[in-house]
């Protein structure tokens, strides 16, 4: 018996209990890097133009963006090309809760100086709970902020107990439900389950439009 | 008559890893620890208890690549010659150990639990555990739901379709391996979005899981927190995890699982024994690994080499006290929920499945004394499925839950960070070409449609969340950043063949003899109904 062979047993000791590390037990195995090419790097660029914002928790956001050289240069131009070099890269992050598609009605932004090049940032928001659209562009001592992209819209969790304590309930009738949905014969072909299930859906979408008797509150 | 109800929720799932291209792969191993000292143990004990009339449920979560690994002849044959393997190495050490009363005990249990492994596995199911579970879930004891159809991080896709397509695929896919729909989901890692109960009604499904704060953060406040569902908006029931049957068992401090007296996972046999006698055991390099026998107990803070030897009839009598226990806690906290709320409570114990046997050795015996604990020695608490709780409490209140998870922190940090964030732009822009190749080619056939296909599924496989928490863990990581890679490498190159009319039929027909998952799979779901692609 010789027990303490395999360098990598040596850790064991300090591993914490907690949930992760359980789910980890069942993918604890060592040695496997040796086994395997790595694969093959993904493309650098995509030639798009685009801004996406991602939820993390309640208090930070994940952004990452790429733009094409073209999309730039027309920037440069709009800014005129001396005034460029004074350019800071700036992400403007608006909060956008109860506004409208637009951003006019934001009710306010602030903005984070970057890097560009970064190409992903994770950004910290003061309040919990709101909708964020985000703004790449470059900030120049004149003032001018000249947008570059514009994200999509997300919602962060509030991470509290609501304050709205007001309830209402509703009954949902099983056996309607599972009616919607009953076992299709394995035997259809593919079409016509694809055709019955459009039905079901539209079934189910009147279903549960609201009004049906299944569906009260009390 | 009960005051309460206790539901208890196993989430079984690995990510699909299958190497044809190799004779032996190392991750293929995970698949089959988990077959050996968790799937076939609860099979074997729900099958008991069946047989002696104990009234108990279960509800297991069995995910779309699990289940196609169950079900692949591959994995299958791969499983029989590993566990015939580790058969032969018991028997070995039960002769190798005739002198040692104190190990023989030891090697004797392995050998008949493996033994008792083959006899459920080859002699009672010929290799197919999907039957198993089917059937049980027929005779009314287990309730099997569904999961994302690869374990995708739902709110971390922006493309709508992208969440839809795991739902609808996953749905389809427990059709076809249980014979009806799911009636309820288990959201990757818990993971919930505002809204994506709606993609869960369009499958027909009618309840989900969530964390504790993702229920009782919702708008408005629940009138009876997590000790009774929600309906969204959208009619789909919320049940959420009840963090003081998770804390007993998760716990660091307090958790069952590092009793002093269960098995130590970490001193294995593939380590200890002497080089000449394991290497036939270990895999085609040679290297020591774990192998699965291990005849130590935890025993405390002490290094491995200090560890006694592992007592399995102390551990089991262990395993019936920490049962006890259990209930004991739920009794009382039942009661106590009674009182406060004036209705009976459910109480929702959530695990990872493969928590019990393959982590926690003794998690297995630990269930089956639960249940007849729960039969015989008290009439405080029903076990029941969530649809039955649904059957028999219809009135539930309207609650939009929030985003959260299960994770770290409870929102989306682990598979959102420095380590694995570069993955995203890469899946997003697969899947908005994805879902730009299924509205330029509504009707393919032939060789175009298996492009097709394929493509989805090369997507599907490189959506599975698996990839970013290994990232995150740093275990496996060269093999979830190569999983990742190779995946969106093969859809970028079928997205280009098939825009430009090239396609190799040699390239899709290796990678469709490597990424089988989802053979009937059709690439039409990543089609629009009636929307436009756009961000959600």
């Amino acid at each position: 018996m010789d027990p303490d062979s395999g360098s990598s047993l040596s850790h064991s000791q300090d591993l914490p209990a907690g949930r992760q590390d359980q789910e980890l037990g069942k993918f604890i195995i060592d040695g496997t890097d040796t086994l395997l090419e790595p694969g093959k790097p993904l493309p650098d660029t995509y030639g798009d133009n685009c801004l996406v914002i991602m939820p993390r928790d309640p208090l930070c956001l994940f952004a990452y963006w790429e733009a094409t050289a073209d999309r730039l240069d027309a920037l440069r131009d709009q800014a005129g090309r001396e005034t460029w070099q004074t350019g800071q890269a700036t992400l403007r992050v608006y909060d956008v809760t109860g506004a409208g598609e637009g951003l006019d009605r934001a009710s306010r932004f602030f903005d984070i100086a970057i890097s560009y090049d970064a190409r992903r940032w994770y950004i910290h928001v003061p309040e919990p709970g709101r909708n964020w659209v985000v703004e790449l562009g470059f900030k120049f001592p004149d003032g001018r902020f000249l947008v570059l992209l514009r994200s999509n819209r997300i919602a962060l969790p509030g991470g509290a107990v609501s304050s709205q304590t007001d309830s209402r309930w509703m009954i949902v009738n099983m056996e309607a439900w599972e009616k919607m949905f009953e076992v299709t014969p394995h035997s259809a072909g593919s079409a016509e389950v694809a055709k019955m299930m459009a039905q079901r859906w539209e079934f189910l979408k009147s279903v549960f439009s609201g009004s049906s008797s299944w569906k009260k509150d009390i | 008559m009960e005051k309460g109800y206790l539901a208890l929720v196993l989430h079984a799932h690995l990510p699909f890893v299958r190497h044809p291209e190799y004779e032996d792969f190392l991750e293929e191993d995970w698949f089959f620890e988990a077959v050996t000292e968790t799937y076939l143990p609860l099979i074997d004990i729900m099958t008991r208890l069946v047989t002696e009339k104990v009234h108990f449920r279960l509800t297991m979560s069995l995910t779309p690549p699990l289940c196609a690994m169950l079900s692949d002849p591959l994995l299958q044959s791969r499983y029989r010659r590993y566990l015939g393997h580790l058969i032969e190495l018991s028997e070995k050490e039960v002769h190798r150990t005739r002198n040692q009363p104190a190990y023989q005990d030891i090697t004797r249990m392995y050998h008949q639990k493996l033994t008792r492994c083959r006899q459920i596995y080859e002699d009672w199911y010929r290799g197919n555990l999907l039957q198993a579970f089917r059937q049980l879930q027929n005779q009314g004891v287990l309730e099997i739901v569904t999961c994302a159809a690869t374990h995708g991080y739902l709110p971390l896709m922006i493309h709508r379709q992208a969440a839809r397509a795991q739902i609808r695929v996953a749905a389809d896919d427990y059709q076809r391996h249980f014979g009806r729909r799911p009636r309820g989901v288990w959201l990757a890692e818990c993971a919930y979005n505002p809204g994506d109960d709606t993609l869960l009604k369009e499958a027909g499904i009618r309840y989900f899981f969530m964390d504790a704060h993702g229920l009782l953060y919702g708008t408005p406040r629940p009138r009876y927190g997590v000790y009774a569902p929600a309906y969204c908006p959208s009619g789909v029931a919320a049940f959420a995890r009840d963090m003081e049957s998770a804390h007993q068992v998760w716990s660091a401090e307090i958790g069952y699982p590092g009793d002093p007296v269960y098995r130590e996972f970490y001193r294995d046999v593939g380590y200890d024994l002497d080089y000449d006698t394991i290497k036939p055991y270990l895999h085609s390099d040679g290297v020591r690994r774990n192998v699965g026998l291990k005849y130590h107990r935890i025993t405390g803070k002490v290094p491995l080499n200090a560890k006694e030897l592992y007592n399995p009839a102390a551990a089991r009598e262990k395993a019936a006290q920490h049962a006890g226990n259990f209930l004991f806690n739920r009794q009382k906290q039942v009661e106590h929920l009674y009182g406060l709320l004036q209705k009976k409570p459910v109480v929702l114990a959530m695990y990872d499945a493969e928590l019990f046997g393959h982590w926690w050795y003794e998690g297995p015996d630990f269930l089956e004394f639960l249940f007849r604990k729960l039969h015989h020695d008290q009439k405080d608490i029903r076990m029941v499925t969530p649809s039955e709780y649904l059957e028999e409490n219809p009135n539930n209140q309207i609650i939009q839950p929030e985003m959260s998870s299960w994770g770290d922190k409870g929102y989306h940090e682990v598979w959102l960070n420095g380590a694995n964030d570069w993955i995203y732009r890469h899946l997003h822009k697969a899947t908005e070409l994805m879902i730009d190749l299924a509205e330029q080619n509504p009707s393919a056939t032939g060789l175009r449609e298996r492009a097709l296909n394929q493509a989805a599924r090369e997507l599907y496989l490189a959506q599975s969340s698996d990839w970013a928490f290994l990232m995150t863990v740093g275990t496996a990581t060269s093999y979830a950043q190569k999983r990742t890679l190779d995946h969106l490498n093969r859809f970028l190159a079928l997205n280009q063949q098939i825009r430009q009319n090239t396609i190799d039929d040699l390239f899709l027909s290796e990678i469709e003899r490597r990424d089988t998952i989802f053979p009937h799979l059709d690439y039409r779901v990543f089609r629009m109904t009636q929307q436009k692609a756009v961000l959600v």
